[in-house]
């Protein structure tokens, strides 16, 4: 099926398709839902105004058959940052949208009144239908509502009530091949989504297939592409712990960020840990593998199970869990797992809104360890939209000026996770210098040697992390492009057959001869696409930098302040 | 009388674990806070490593590929630990962080430069803790506590609390030196014993 641009205005309730632009035709996710925000956005716009626009877009891989290529990018200027956003996420919409000729969807407008609309997408294009029935409800009240009234091979894309109320942690969720959640998780496009009175986007299945052009050479590249990544041994680890296995090791290196960024170390890790929660899981007959699409074989996620050994949540990230757990001092997993489902149900994203919880509590709003006390809130406050919920909903930075707390770990209003930045500096050049806030995402362990961008600098010195942190921005940048999860970043880096498998599938998906130089020029291209709209919408270098506190602020047990000078900071630019 | 000078004078009492068939693997969460191992002085990690059931040469270089000493990522096996120091072992990680920590990893330029190692009061102490993290607490378990372990008591009275759910699926009996304990959600550790030698009935079943 070819590929189409499908353009939806709210503001007069119209839709089109139009042909791929040939500027886009080398692009798909991030490098194209950048590229379409920079050219049709405003850069000084309000991010939730009509004069911004959210664009979906899946993959160069998407819709294909190649391993862990399920990530659906979304973009936006973002309303938490304030910057150009992508997130991106598993699920099964990115595959169903590039097998609908799906290149990009870009929701343009708002509408004048009052309705709230669903958006159905299918081998037609797309439509636009008012609705009732789903507004006000959580995510997965919406997600088995249209599994009554379509079937349950519909893929589905919704905004929760936080996203509703347009609050600038509100997440896009993404049903998942077991009609659980996925999560868009940062930068607020939710809220994005919400200021356009979306509720959410259907997508019909279809037979269609995205189209081959060399299907031999595809296959043999995607064979040698998926024994690579089986045979990783962090594919082993993540396939048994999850995300999770990192509480226990961040902890030991003194990086796990702990009430509210005060000490590096959490007593109640055990509690917490990867290896805990695998036994829970286990325990209780959840599942310690579980897929978030079709076609992922390493199969991080998992579900766990409440005491009753009924559903309570999956995709139990690292993340989440340190942030609820350590971050906000909570050892009980049930009451993470419960926040957990909390906050995929309301729409809101997991690390920011955890953050926002350990700044509150700092600020006296609740005893640190009070897990209870943080679903309680959730419940009645942020997804009944309390003026309190509405703060804690607003995110990490909100809930610092609401209370008059200066320990607020943010990096262009969004949340610092879990890695303190005083305890692994590179990480934090990264989240100090992206485009989007802070992310750990953002500066990924790309093979950046095999891509051709490795460093030339000596790696020790400060200029030579700086130097390291850009070239796995760059690198990051170009793999969130192709649909990939950036959990083949492990492979690539034991197996040099890895990366060049990856291109060589890019290659034979489109006829083109790309090389690694190619992929690492689209890199260079994206970041220096995204660092131009954000000076055209006001940031400059000294945005580049992390809260004084991490300057001040000795962290234990190691007793690091964060010192790397800003002066090397903004040679971060200098390519 | 601190506890080393107490077990100098006490005898070490003896806890022992009977899993139920199948179930001695779920025992590997034990090992994540740590046991001790006896050391006299500083001693390269990898002869320690070696004088331990189940970790074989090929085994340490192959599947240790995150090591901390005292918290501090370390990229050799042939690094001196001491008395008194915490060592942890884990597989190779996922995550930026997990490249960054991961031994002689292309990424570990990123770290923080370390502390200084070697404490000046190591002679202080007879044991360091080694703590074991997932796929080499599970690998190692079963031979680990089919010799016994020796932990303290704060370590392992927090695990059967934690695990107090879990313990009747996991265990059949918990016996200390002769005497049966209960399991059940209140599991009493004698207070006046700081040391405990923690070992498994061979499990053959399992393995």
């Amino acid at each position: 099926m070819a590929e189409k641009i499908y353009r939806v205005n709210m503001t007069n309730l119209t839709t089109s398709t139009e042909p791929v632009p040939d500027k886009w035709l080398g692009l798909g996710g991030r490098g194209l839902t950048s590229t379409i925000v920079a050219e049709e956005v405003e850069p000084t716009c309000h991010p939730l105004g009509g004069k911004n626009k959210l664009v979906v877009a899946p993959g160069l891989l998407s819709g294909t058959v190649a391993a862990n290529s399920g990530r659906l990018s979304i973009g936006a200027k973002s309303p938490l940052t304030g910057t150009i956003k992508e997130a991106n996420s598993g699920g099964t919409a990115a595959q169903m949208l590039a097998k609908l000729g799906c290149k990009a969807l870009i929701i343009e407008g708002l509408p004048k009144g009052d309705a709230w609309y669903t958006l159905l997408i299918s081998e037609d294009g797309v439509t636009i239908q008012e609705e009732q029935e789903l507004v006000g409800k959580g995510n997965f009240d919406v997600v088995a509502t249209i599994g009554k009234r379509t079937d349950e091979k519909h893929g589905i894309i919704t905004i929760g009530p936080a996203g509703e109320m347009k609050l600038s942690a509100a997440n896009i969720s993404i049903k998942d091949p077991d009609s659980h959640l996925r999560s868009s998780g940062r930068g607020g496009l939710g809220a994005v989504m919400g200021s356009k009175r979306v509720k959410c986007i259907i997508i019909e299945p279809t037979d269609a297939k995205v189209e081959i052009v060399d299907q031999e050479k595809f296959t043999e590249a995607n064979r040698a592409f998926t024994k690579a990544l089986v045979d990783n041994p962090i594919s082993q680890a993540l396939g048994t712990y999850g995300t999770n296995v990192l509480v226990n090791i961040i902890n030991e290196a003194g990086a796990l960020p702990t009430r509210n960024f005060t000490s590096g170390q959490f007593d109640g890790h055990e509690e917490i840990s990867g290896e805990t929660m695998h036994d829970t899981i286990v325990e209780r007959a959840g599942k310690p593998k579980h897929n978030c699409h079709k076609g992922c074989v390493i199969q991080c996620s998992q579900i766990y199970n409440d005491k009753e050994k009924k559903y309570k949540t999956s995709g139990f990230e690292y993340e989440s869990i340190w942030a609820m757990g350590a971050d906000c001092c909570v050892d009980n997993l049930d009451h993470i797992a419960e926040a957990d489902h909390l906050m995929d149900d309301i729409g809101v994203d997991s690390i920011e809104t955890s953050v926002a919880m350990g700044v509150a509590m700092e600020g006296g709003l609740l005893e640190f360890g009070d897990g209870e006390g943080i679903c309680r809130i959730l419940r009645e406050d942020v997804a009944k939209g309390t003026p309190l919920g509405r703060i804690i909903g607003c995110g990490a930075a909100s809930v610092g000026r609401a209370f008059g707390v200066t320990r607020v770990p943010v990096v262009k209003n969004q949340a610092i996770p879990a890695y303190d930045p005083r305890a692994v500096k590179g990480i934090g050049i990264t989240y100090a210098t992206s485009t989007q806030g802070a992310d750990h995402t953002m500066g990924y362990t790309i093979a950046t040697n095999i891509l051709g961008v490795g460093g030339s600098v000596d790696p020790l010195s400060h200029e030579g992390q700086v130097e390291l942190s850009r070239n796995l921005q760059i690198a990051t940048a170009a793999i969130d492009s192709t649909g990939m999860c950036l959990f083949i970043a492990f492979a690539a880096l034991d197996d040099e057959k890895c990366l060049p498998a990856l291109v060589d599938m890019i290659n034979a998906r489109f006829g083109a001869d790309l090389t690694a130089d190619d992929v690492t020029n689209l890199g260079i291209s994206i970041l220096k696409t995204e660092r131009a709209f954000n000076e055209a919408a006001g940031f400059t270098n000294k945005d580049d930098r992390l809260p004084e506190f991490f300057y001040e602020e000795p962290i234990a047990p190691h007793n690091v302040v964060w010192d790397i000078p800003d002066e090397e900071l903004d040679k971060f630019w200098d390519f | 009388m601190d506890t080393v000078n107490r077990m100098k004078t006490t005898p070490c009492p003896t806890i022992t674990l009977i899993p139920a068939p199948g179930q001695s693997k779920r025992l590997a969460t034990l090992l994540q806070r740590g046991f001790l191992i006896p050391c006299a002085e500083p001693i390269p990690l990898e002869t320690v490593l070696l004088g331990l059931p189940g970790f074989t040469r090929e085994y340490i270089h192959n599947r240790i590929e995150t090591i901390f000493i005292n918290g501090t990522a370390a990229d050799s096996l042939a690094q001196s630990v001491w008395p008194g120091c915490t060592v942890a072992l884990s597989a190779a990680m996922p995550g930026l962080a997990g490249a960054i920590f991961r031994k002689g990893g292309p990424h570990a330029s990123l770290r923080t430069p370390p502390p200084v190692s070697l404490p000046a009061d190591h002679n202080r102490h007879e044991f360091l803790t080694l703590k074991l993290f997932n796929l080499v607490a599970d690998d190692c378990v079963q031979p680990l506590l089919n010799r016994g372990i020796l932990m303290r008591n704060p370590t392992l009275a927090r695990f059967f609390k934690n695990r107090a759910d879990q313990l009747p699926q996991i265990l059949t009996a918990i016996i200390l030196n002769r005497t049966p304990i209960p399991i059940n959600r209140a599991i009493q550790l004698p207070e006046n014993q700081d040391l405990f030698l923690v070992r498994t009935e061979s499990d053959t079943a399992d393995t």
